[in-house]
């Protein structure tokens, strides 16, 4: 095992049986209301400021050590396959098992790519259904009930958040608005890592109960 | 026999040589270095091993790999 390997594996169990200690500082910072502007809480005893500051100390070590750990994860092939293949159930101790591993993560790698493109196409879809209320001015509601119309928005960078004004016309009310997934980024990626996890598991499992 | 295009379905003995041994499923498993759960599924026909596989079993019961395992019949039949 080469030096590197040793390093983040001990930084892995590190930030696995040091967890507690932040989950602590974190459930602590909920229960503890501070005035606005006033970064620090005030404890009236010393014991518990020390171990605030102590427990303060030890979340920022464990987010530097947690970033650098991500960051390995990404580029040190011998980690990665170690510790994502634990996490995933993807060691192979014999052919049979690498069988099931190549099957299930063919199914998972496709229905995620099919559920990568359903959520690209859905992200920039624009539907909209109005229904004219045939108020003055409306030339089209001397004919027309209502209207439907469906766009695709597809843009490689959000847009800065604006104060939007939107101009309504009058004479129409919206039945049914869809302008793309009401969804966060870090939902989505959440949601996708999630996917890759559960579609592999249910597969290789699919796979294992056939031979 | 059907076209040789077909999938062949492979019979094993593997379970009649290992009761002739009196030997257990994960004793096999040990001495030819897989898993348990794949000498159940080889025994079971559920799955065909590789040659490799195939071999060192038939070593391990010092017989010849026909003996081991059969075509059965094919699915055109």
């Amino acid at each position: 095992m080469s030096k590197l390997l040793k390093i983040n594996r001990l930084v892995g169990l590190y930030l696995i049986f040091f967890s507690p200690l932040v989950i602590t500082l974190l459930v602590w910072s909920s229960f503890i209301s501070t005035p606005s502007g006033v970064p620090v809480p005030h404890f009236d005893s010393r014991i518990a400021s020390f171990v605030w500051d102590v427990l303060g100390i030890h979340f920022m070590f464990w987010l530097v050590s947690l970033l650098y750990f991500f960051i390995m994860l990404v580029f040190h092939g011998a980690l990665r396959d170690s510790v994502i293949a634990f996490a995933a159930g993807l060691n192979a101790r014999d052919e049979r098992e690498e069988l099931i591993i190549g099957h299930a993560s063919r199914a998972s790698w496709l229905s995620s790519m099919a559920l990568m493109i359903f959520l690209l196409l859905s992200s920039g879809l624009m539907i909209k259904i109005t229904k004219f209320n045939g108020d003055k001015g409306q030339v089209e509601a001397k004919e027309k009930r209502g209207s439907v119309s469906i766009g695709y928005r597809f843009t490689l960078f959000d847009p800065p958040v604006k104060n939007k004004q939107v101009t309504k016309p009058t004479g129409e009310k919206t039945v049914f608005l869809f302008t793309g997934l009401p969804f966060s980024k870090n939902m989505i990626l959440m949601f996708l890592l999630l996917w890759q996890l559960l579609s592999f598991k249910i597969f290789a499992r699919k796979v294992a109960s056939r031979c | 026999m059907g076209s040789l295009q077909s999938k062949l379905n492979i019979e094993s003995h593997v379970h009649v040589f290992r009761a002739k041994k009196r030997i257990t499923q994960q004793q096999l498993a040990d001495a030819v270095g897989v898993t348990r759960a794949t000498i159940v599924a080889l025994e079971k026909g559920n799955y065909n091993p590789s040659l490799d596989l195939a071999f060192r079993i038939a070593m391990y019961f010092e017989t010849d790999i026909n003996e081991l395992f059969s075509v059965k019949a094919t699915d055109n039949e």
